[in-house]
């Protein structure tokens, strides 16, 4: 950990007889930071974290995770990592301050902590007075506040959080980054999967994972440059639909073109150009055009354009 | 590793504690079958319906017939005046022995003739057909053997029965079949009640996905594995207790042999059936496969193949083969050795080792596959 990672990923892979379900990923994620784990699913983001949580081992590379080797010493690895699951993984059926004595058993804090960091989590999800409540009678938002507190009961250096946010309201999302900056600032590394790209800007550092590989791995300004050589336009037009059927049928002076709300973005090279072509093509089409602005790449534009160049490779 | 599984079992005892249906269903499945099985299934055959067609009506047939209503064997249903009523009272159900004394029966008896006694057996159930008609043989000779003796007497000679027989039956005088039924009946209840609980528990947290966050914590399968147990083991305990003691107070049948050994053997009993149901375990993944294979694996095989009811002896050598490895089959030896008969543990030393090998066996099985898993 003198290198200041609190974990590093080098040629990890992982085969499952023929089929490579993550092939030859390498990143490091910094102490305290907030790293966003990303692709579609079926990408290989749970295998990759399950590999870090010790429940796994590589077919080959290797992986430290704070600081041990996660082939060699998973059970040093079990004890300083928190990990908060996809499905909600408490025990329903027993109130949260029995959940909380749970944990607490299992990863021997220390008797004279228990009250401590039982008071801290209660605080920290805030569930002050409802310790005797069962989990299933909280609405979803503390819940997932209750179980993130949880994973951090018994102090862990990093955390892995599997698409927390899943079936969540917008407010309590919010909520639940906020928790999430906050765990962050106090030191606490976070490794977080999410299918969200608007979460995936408020992290550190972003590594985006398309059939087992690592296809862009960056801050997410990092991203937006690095990967993005091309411009991004954004096209108003009176009939999107059809718009956006004539544009894709072009090539050359244009790469891709999505779908944004009623707006058309198209990836181009040379921006003068394209907007005289964009203009002279709607507009024999009898469509008008109502605007052609060029702007900064949102993430999901980047992840459009890396995935169709994979899929161009293969 | 004693905080973490002390940590699970309360955790576990929690949730057994919680789940009021779970609960209900461990302590009312036992008694039930207990009180089903021990009470109301009987072979003894008892009170057997009894029609007499006394032609005779003499001091000497009604003697006769005095000697069937003392025992409580048969109920005299009714008098009938011939034969013809009698064929019809078997045909409808309302007697199952109809025993007609001819109309020369006290007057032979005195004259020193031998007499015909006819007894007309309902056959439908040949159980019951094969005691009763045995019952009446026996007690027709030994009727017979009094009257003998008596004329014997009366001559003045000593009387002589050339082949005196006096069963006696050990360890079971009165042939209640209970005490042959509930030494099996503890088998079959911890059987099911150990594989059942443990398998259908571990599955849960399976299917909840919270066996999920045991497998990132540092708990290490044994530690999980102990932990899951460590309440169903104390429950099996308590349940066998009462067990023993229900068929102490409610049955009649003390521990007449050595508590320690037969505590040991239902000791390696339920840790054996512990095991099984975490092996189980790991191959459902629903609550309802548990079920189904826990079931599958205790119910039938220890209802039919263990001699619990149907003797070993007596089964098809296929069959006979198979009960090799249906554990309750050996518990049942020890039981009904330490219960009934008292035995030293030589008498059943093999059945013994079985059951420590059932434990150990099922035990390595389940923490092998369990490591795969968690």
């Amino acid at each position: 950990m003198v290198s200041g990672n609190s974990i590093e990923v080098s040629n990890l892979t992982k085969r499952f007889g023929d089929f490579v379900a993550v092939g030859d990923v390498s990143f490091d994620v910094k102490e305290g930071e907030i790293f966003g784990f990303l692709g579609p699913n079926g990408s290989g983001k749970s295998t990759v974290i399950r590999m870090l949580c010790g429940l796994l081992d590589p077919t080959e590379g290797h992986a430290t995770v704070a600081g041990y080797d996660i082939a060699k010493n998973p059970d040093d690895v079990k004890r300083n990592i928190g990990y908060m699951s996809q499905k909600f993984s408490l025990y329903e059926d027993l109130t949260i301050e029995q959940n909380l004595d749970f944990f607490a058993g299992i990863y021997k804090i220390p008797r004279a902590r228990i009250a401590e960091r039982k008071k801290y989590v209660i605080d920290v999800a805030n569930l002050k007075g409802l310790e005797k409540r069962r989990p299933r009678e909280l609405p979803g938002g503390l819940r997932q506040r209750l179980a993130l507190a949880t994973s951090i009961l018994h102090e862990p250096k990093i955390v892995f959080l599997d698409e927390p946010t899943g079936g969540v309201d917008p407010i309590s999302r919010r909520k639940f980054w906020d928790l999430i900056y906050a765990l962050s600032e106090s030191g606490i590394t976070v490794f977080v999967t999410t299918h969200f790209l608007d979460e995936a800007e408020h992290c550190n550092n972003i590594g985006f994972l398309y059939f087992g590989k690592l296809i862009a791995y960056g801050s997410p300004k990092e991203l937006k440059t690095k990967y993005m050589t091309q411009s991004i336009l954004e096209v108003k037009a009176s009939q999107p639909a059809e718009a956006l059927t004539i544009l894709g049928n072009e090539s050359g002076w244009l790469d891709e073109t999505s779908i944004f709300g009623n707006n058309i973005h198209i990836s181009v090279d040379d921006v003068e150009l394209a907007e005289r072509n964009v203009r002279k093509l709607l507009t024999s089409n009898d469509i008008t055009v109502l605007g052609i602005e060029e702007i900064e790449p949102s993430l999901e534009d980047i992840f459009i354009h890396l995935i169709d160049r994979e899929n161009k490779k293969s | 590793m004693i905080e973490r599984i002390f940590a699970i079992a309360r955790k576990e005892f929690y949730q057994i504690w919680r789940d009021k249906r779970s609960l209900g269903m461990l302590a009312f499945v036992p008694t039930f079958t207990i009180l089903l099985f021990g009470f109301a299934l009987s072979f003894d055959t008892k009170h057997i319906k009894l029609a007499v067609a006394d032609l005779d009506q003499t001091n000497q047939s009604r003697q006769f017939v005095q000697s069937f209503l003392h025992s409580e064997y048969f109920d005299l249903v009714t008098e009938i005046p011939s034969t013809v009523e009698g064929q019809k009272m078997i045909e409808v159900g309302t007697a199952d022995v109809v025993v007609v004394i001819p109309v020369d029966f006290s007057k032979k008896m005195i004259g020193g003739e031998s007499v015909d006694i006819q007894a007309l057996v309902n056959g439908g159930n040949s159980n019951v057909a094969t005691t009763a008609a045995n019952y009446v043989g026996i007690f027709a000779q030994n009727y017979s053997s009094r009257i003998r003796t008596a004329a014997m007497q009366k001559i003045g000679r000593a009387a002589y029965i050339p082949v005196d027989y006096r069963p006696r039956i050990w360890f079971n005088p009165e042939l209640k079949s209970s005490k042959y039924l509930v030494p099996g009946l503890m088998g079959y209840v911890m059987i099911i009640s150990t594989v059942l609980s443990t398998a259908l528990s571990i599955v849960r947290e399976k299917e909840r996905g919270t066996i999920e966050q045991m497998m990132v914590s540092p708990v290490s399968s044994r530690e999980f594995m102990i932990g899951k147990t460590v309440p169903y083991f104390v429950i099996a305990c308590v349940l066998a207790t009462l067990i023993i003691l229900a068929g102490w107070l409610l049955f009649d049948i003390p521990v007449k042999g050595s508590i320690p050994i037969l505590s040991l053997a239902l000791l390696f009993f339920i840790i054996g059936g512990l095991g099984m149901g975490l092996a189980i375990s790991t191959l459902a993944s629903t609550q309802e496969s548990a079920f189904f294979l826990a079931t599958f694996a205790t119910v039938l095989p220890t209802q039919l193949l263990s001699g619990f009811i149907f003797p070993i002896e007596n089964m098809p050598v296929v069959l006979k083969a198979i009960t090799t490895i249906v554990p309750a089959k050996y518990l049942l030896v020890v039981l009904r050795g330490i219960l009934l008969k008292g035995s030293p543990i030589s008498a059943y030393w093999q059945s013994f080792l079985a059951l420590v090998i059932f434990a150990f066996l099922t035990m390595t099985l389940a923490i092998r596959r369990l490591k795969k898993t968690v």
